[in-house]
């Protein structure tokens, strides 16, 4: 028996260690040079400029291509191919001088380039998918010469600079104009671009490789490259840096982003990062389309004390210290306190803070009393509750929706959370099918786009936030968004943000830190968005990437791994092990016939 | 006088049964384990409140190794993981048997019809079975719930049709060799129709068999909850040993290396699955002696 | 083998070898073919009504998050056909399976055949590798167990393939993600190659192979348990047939009866069980490709579910089952072939 035994475990483990032994030498060694390695956790839907709309896929677009204006590290707009312009007094015609730069095969970039793409996506079905609605409001894109390029607006339309889109080659992209929806833009390489680094390499499901463009009007950048490295989760990314397989990983979990603490070679940065995390009651219901309410929200979120009863219950501090473990701030507006010119903080008096009290008297006056048991009762005699409609894509959401089950328990309010794909979620939120529901943007440095998205127009369509609906608003939206001078639509924004949360149109949540972690014995020197306390990757902007510089001549930090060499002698011994069992074996058999 | 003849032989029959199975050590060891299991399950709500489970009562801190206040130390809120593990147990289990039963129930229906009716009934059902049989059963269960509701409803609708074929093959099997005794074809002469041969004369006998075989299906149903719940199927809002995997896996417990996060749900599973292993097989024994030598 | 006893792994039962005896054998190979051809109809069926039930605007999913408009929308709609009434959509969607047309996937806008493609060789890796590993180690322990019978080794293979066959293989894959990647840092923790690639044909095989261990372990640990209880428990029955005895009385030694008449004879019946779990495995593949990342089949089904992206689900959905159909009909083809009793008929 032990021999049988001792011959499992051999076997057992020759099987798992010869695999083993010799590939453990076989160590990751990244393309020539310096080249920044990131962890990539999201799909690559497309590298086409005109087609992608996933985050990696998007910044990686900014890599490899300008914009005609950028933000800068402090989000303000920045000259990019547009090295200077001008609105005329019509506020509705833009004169844009375009600098004089080269693609990154040599050739000049001109005007022209810029008018064929804009042209492309307001003419070409194909070529709207990613950016269609940036040019919505264009009448037309002219290149008048080389250097000069005049767009009309049909309305005014303050956010002009901050339209981000990828300006493209005209000499290579207008003989593929017939099939520009189709195009992976990984056909051949290098894809010549204007931006700082140059696609030279893409492999489906695994990574992105792009090399420092020597052209660029900027400089160079002083790392070698760029490589983006697909990682199916969070946990191996950071494994992956630990090992030092990668350099720059992003979106780490609480736990992982502290468990990173204390190794010498990685530094790590939490940045305030411009997205917001809020929980949706359903307007659809009073606000309607065209006055028409859709969908089947609970009659009792039309009463505005309801609302801010909800609001009232809800701990936002808890949710920063116990789900995001203090890498988050508390919110009030739809715009991220990285923007400051367009953020909103409530006054004092109208602040709406965590009050259990205030919200269950809210609730008595609004007519819903408690019954014997705790539970809030309406006027009709029906119970209080509430769906709570939440996308299982997000990690945190079911954490939260423990914490607002009990936070609603408390003022008697019955919460029932349900679960779904995200595209099933977004889909209950459109139709106005749901009664409360968790939902979260991305805000690029114009508010035009996010607010925008609450006027009455994007009800029932995928925009739609909350369904929210108010001629007031919807007037304010209008002035701001014709309103050139930045002093005075700062001050009808700051409006808007406060009707907004007067209303109640939803509870903003949190700004979430951004948890990223990056190898500092092999790069440094990363500029933040917003320059103080902000984000390395998913800025609007490059400057995280182009800024990353390589730490002197300190080789790669693979070559030594310890346990790679180890694993590699104990699988050759084991090799030699199971050679021995199998001559051992054979002469054995004869005795194994005496059993 | 004839009740109590009846009921003295059942009660010897039962008797003898009991006998054969404590015979089998593994078996009670099995048996044991899903007791106990039982027991834990049902009384849970006596000791472990509301507020053990609910967040913001939670005082623990954020994924604490164990201590002598959370013996299993606590998850990402706080909790406590030898709360949550013990309340896990009812979904699961529930989750498992209720599958279980469903499948049953189609795998018999199937089996007994196929076996009973013979020709082309019999020709399509058996297709059908065999189709079902080779076919990945995740990866339907993965689509079906998918397209389903998300809840614990479609998990063991899910599971429940998607794993019935070996019962139906089974049933068939033991049907057509029940139906060639000669009392069968008896019945039929005089005069019994589908129904009565069916549920009079098949069921009973097929039933033991049967029992044992959902013994052994449990096992499978409750791993398919746990697998369903870790590729974000299940029901989050619920706490089952497999949404518990799925929160510590995505809360970074296996980076911060919070093992007290991951072990117990899985023991846990380990535990009863072969709890109901061990129960299945002794029971294939004590109804088929001729299989210990096989043992 | 006889048709009513189950075994520990609800497997002997499954094997009906005797299916097709009694014909002949052209019959029996069309009659074979024919059945595998109405399981992949079925597959195929299958495979668009479950998803056309299925609630929710996939296109909304392509243009999350940013800006958009329902000219868009409708557009994008249009392009993939889902403005067509329902018989309509079946039609196209025959017509194009016919042509190895699965549609365009939602979440990566290429084709779903292409996505297939580049993910079969990883899965037929790693499952391959798994498969042969467990079937090597479970018959040979299997045998070994059953020869004898009641001994120690006997007990403790029984019992950890037992355990195994209770394990949920996830779980058994996060615990030695931890263990052997995290904790001791022995192997990679994600993926079949290292990050940026390595230069040269044989580290580049090195470098697969050592992301293959930990994977290609967990699915062994978990599969091997169920052959080798097969094997056993056919082996033991094999042994109680007279003609063993009639072996021994000829003086053969003890173990050339083993090897030459009861282990071939129990490996008919466990082989065509490895076959009819093929299925098994392939689930097997969607959890531990999805714990390590693996970028098989399984890890695509996994990515597809988020979303859901359907056309990628629909596609990894038809091509799993219809690999395990069409090993399946391999499987019954080759044992009319080995299987003695058959031939001499």
């Amino acid at each position: 028996m032990s021999r049988g035994l001792r011959r499992l475990a051999c076997l057992f483990a020759a099987m798992v260690m010869a695999l083993a032994g010799g590939a453990g030498t076989a160590l990751a060694q990244p393309p020539g040079g310096a080249v920044l390695r990131v962890a990539v956790t999201q799909e690559i839907d497309s590298l086409n400029p005109f087609v992608a709309v996933f985050l990696t896929s998007t910044q990686v677009n900014r890599l490899m291509y300008e914009y005609l204006t950028t933000a800068g590290p402090d989000n303000s707009a920045q000259p990019a191919l547009a090295e200077s312009w001008q609105a005329a007094p019509d506020k509705l015609t833009w004169t844009f001088r375009i600098r004089e730069a080269n693609w990154s095969d040599g050739k000049p970039i001109t005007a022209k380039d810029v008018a064929f793409t804009y042209n492309q996506i307001m003419t070409n079905d194909a070529a709207k998918e990613a950016n269609g609605g940036a040019v919505e409001n264009y009448a037309s894109v002219t290149a008048t010469d080389d250097r000069t390029l005049v767009i009309v607006t049909k309305q005014p339309m303050a956010s002009i600079l901050n339209s981000e889109i990828p300006i493209v080659p005209e000499h290579i992209w207008a003989s593929q104009v017939d099939r520009i929806g189709t195009l992976t833009n990984t056909e051949t390489f290098p894809v010549v671009g204007s931006g700082p680094y140059v696609l030279t390499g893409y492999q489906e499901g695994q990574s992105v490789t792009l090399q420092a463009n020597d052209s660029y009007w900027r400089g160079r950048p002083k790392a070698d490259g760029v490589q983006l490295v697909k990682y199916e989760n969070t946990d191996a990314a950071v494994q992956g840096l630990r090992k030092g397989d990668i350099d720059l990983v992003r979106d780490t979990t609480p736990a992982q982003f502290d468990s990173l603490a204390g190794d010498p070679n990685i530094t790590r940065n939490e940045g305030r990062n411009r997205r917001f995390t809020e929980l949706l009651m359903n307007w659809s219901n009073p606000s309607g389309v065209d006055g028409k309410p859709f969908g089947d929200g609970n009659p009792a979120l039309k009463d505005v004390r309801v609302r801010r009863a909800l609001h009232h219950a809800i701990d936002v501090n808890a949710v920063v210290e116990r789900i995001k473990q203090g890498h988050s701030e508390p919110g009030y507006s739809i715009i991220p306190p990285v923007y400051p010119d367009w953020t909103f903080t409530p006054a004092p008096g109208q602040r709406r803070d965590f009050d259990p009290e205030k919200a269950k008297a809210l609730l008595d006056e609004a007519g819903y009393r408690a019954g014997p048991d705790g539970k809030r009762v309406g006027p009709d005699g029906k119970p209080l509750a509430l769906r709570l409609v939440s996308s299982t894509d997000v990690a945190t959401n079911r954490q939260l929706a423990d914490f607002m089950v009990g936070w609603f328990n408390q003022i008697g309010v019955t919460l029932t959370p349900t679960f779904k794909s995200s595209n099933q979620a977004d889909d209950d939120m459109s139709a106005g099918n749901f009664d409360l529901a968790f939902s979260g943007w991305s805000v690029n440095p114009d508010p035009d786009p996010m607010l925008h998205q609450q006027t009455c127009s994007y009800n029932a369509t995928a925009q739609s936030d909350s369904g929210y609906c108010n001629p007031e608003y919807d007037r304010l939206y209008a002035a701001q968004q014709a309103e050139l001078d930045k002093p005075k639509r700062q001050e009808i924004v700051k409006q808007m943000n406060s009707l907004l949360y007067d209303d109640v149109h939803a509870v903003v949540l949190t700004h979430d830190r951004l948890l990223e972690a990056y190898r500092s014995d092999r790069f440094t020197g990363f500029v933040t968005q917003p320059a103080e306390g902000g984000v390395i990757t998913g800025q609007t902007g490059y400057w995280g990437y182009y800024n990353a510089t390589p730490v002197a001549t300190q080789a790669n930090t693979g070559g030594g791994n310890p346990a790679g060499i180890i694993a590699a002698v104990i699988g050759g011994v084991i090799v030699l092990g199971l050679v021995a069992f199998f001559v051992v074996r054979g002469r054995r058999s004869s005795s194994d016939e005496r059993e | 006088m004839t009740a109590s003849i009846a009921w003295e032989r059942r009660r010897t029959a039962a008797a003898r049964f009991a006998r054969t199975y404590a015979e089998q050590r593994s078996g009670l060891a099995g048996l044991v384990v899903l007791g106990a299991t039982l027991v834990v399950a049902l009384t849970a709500p006596l000791y472990i409140t509301a507020d053990d489970l609910s967040v913001i009562t939670a005082t623990g801190g954020v994924l604490e190794p164990p201590s002598a206040a959370y013996p299993l130390g606590t998850d990402e809120s706080g909790r406590s993981v030898l709360a949550l593990t013990i309340m896990g147990s009812r979904i699961s289990l529930l989750v498992g048997v209720a599958a279980t039963l469903l499948s049953v129930v189609i795998g018999s229906l199937v089996g007994m019809l196929a076996a009973h009716f013979g020709g082309w009934p019999s020709a399509i059902l058996m297709r059908l079975t065999d189709f079902f049989l080779v076919l990945p059963s995740l990866v339907l269960a993965i689509v079906l719930s998918t397209v389903l509701q998300r809840g614990a409803f479609t998990i063991i609708v899910a599971i429940g049709v998607t794993s019935w074929a070996s019962t139906a093959r089974l049933v068939r099997a033991q049907t057509l060799a029940i139906e060639a005794r000669p009392y069968i074809e008896r019945a039929q002469v005089l005069g019994g129709g589908h129904a009565h041969v069916l549920g009079k004369h098949v069921l009973p006998a097929v039933l033991p068999l049967v029992l044992a075989n959902t013994t052994l299906t449990v096992g499978s149903a409750i791993i398919s909850e746990s697998t369903l719940a870790f590729l974000g199927l299940g029901d989050p809002a619920s706490v089952s040993w497999g949404t518990m995997l799925k929160a510590a896996v995505d809360s970074g417990a296996i980076t911060a290396g919070a093992w007290w996060y991951l072990l117990p749900p899985g023991i846990a599973i380990v535990a009863v699955v072969l709890g109901f292993t061990l129960c299945g097989r002794a029971l294939e024994i004590v109804l088929n002696p001729a299989l210990a030598a096989r043992r | 083998m006889t048709d009513l006893l189950p075994s520990t792994t609800t497997a002997t039962d499954l094997a009906e070898p005797t299916k097709g005896r009694a014909q002949g054998g052209l019959a029996f190979v069309l009659r074979t073919i024919g059945g595998g051809l109405i399981s992949m109809a079925l597959i195929v069926v299958l495979g668009f009504f479950m998803f056309r039930v299925l609630p929710g605007d996939p296109v909304r999913a392509m243009t999350r998050d940013r800006p958009g408009n329902p000219e868009q929308l409708a557009r994008l709609r249009a392009e993939f056909g889902l403005d067509q009434p329902l018989p309509q959509q079946f039609l196209d969607y025959l017509g194009d399976l016919a042509r190895g047309d699965l549609g365009t996937s939602y979440k990566y806008s290429q084709p779903v055949t292409d996505l297939i493609l580049g993910r079969l060789w990883p899965t037929v890796l790693l499952t391959g590798t798994a498969l042969v590993i467990s079937v090597a180690l479970g018959l040979w322990l299997g045998s070994r167990a059953a020869w004898r019978h009641g001994s120690a080794f006997d007990r403790f293979t029984t019992a950890t393939a037992l355990v195994l066959w209770s394990v949920p293989t996830f779980w058994l894959g996060l615990i030695v993600l931890m263990v052997f990647a995290v904790a001791l840092d022995l192997f990679p923790t994600a993926g079949m190659t290292s990050p940026g690639g390595v230069d040269g044909f044989f580290p580049a095989v090195l470098d697969v192979a050592h992301h293959l261990v930990l994977p290609c372990l967990t699915m062994v640990a978990v599969v091997y348990a169920q052959y080798l209880m097969v094997m056993r428990s056919s082996l033991l029955e094999e042994m109680t047939a007279d003609y063993l005895t009639t072996a021994r009385a000829k003086g053969l030694r003890e173990d050339l009866v083993r090897r030459r008449h009861a282990v071939p004879n129990a490996l008919l019946p466990t082989i065509t069980i490895i076959f009819l779990q093929v299925g098994f495995v392939v689930s097997g593949a969607v959890t531990v490709e999805t714990v390590f990342s693996w970028p098989g089949l399984g890890l695509l089904t996994y990515q597809a579910l988020a979303v859901p992206d359907i056309p990628l689900l629909q596609g990894t959905l038809i091509a799993l089952s219809s690999a395990v159909v069409i090993m399946n009909v391999a499987a019954d083809l080759v044992y009319r072939l080995v299987d003695p009793r058959v031939r001499t008929r």
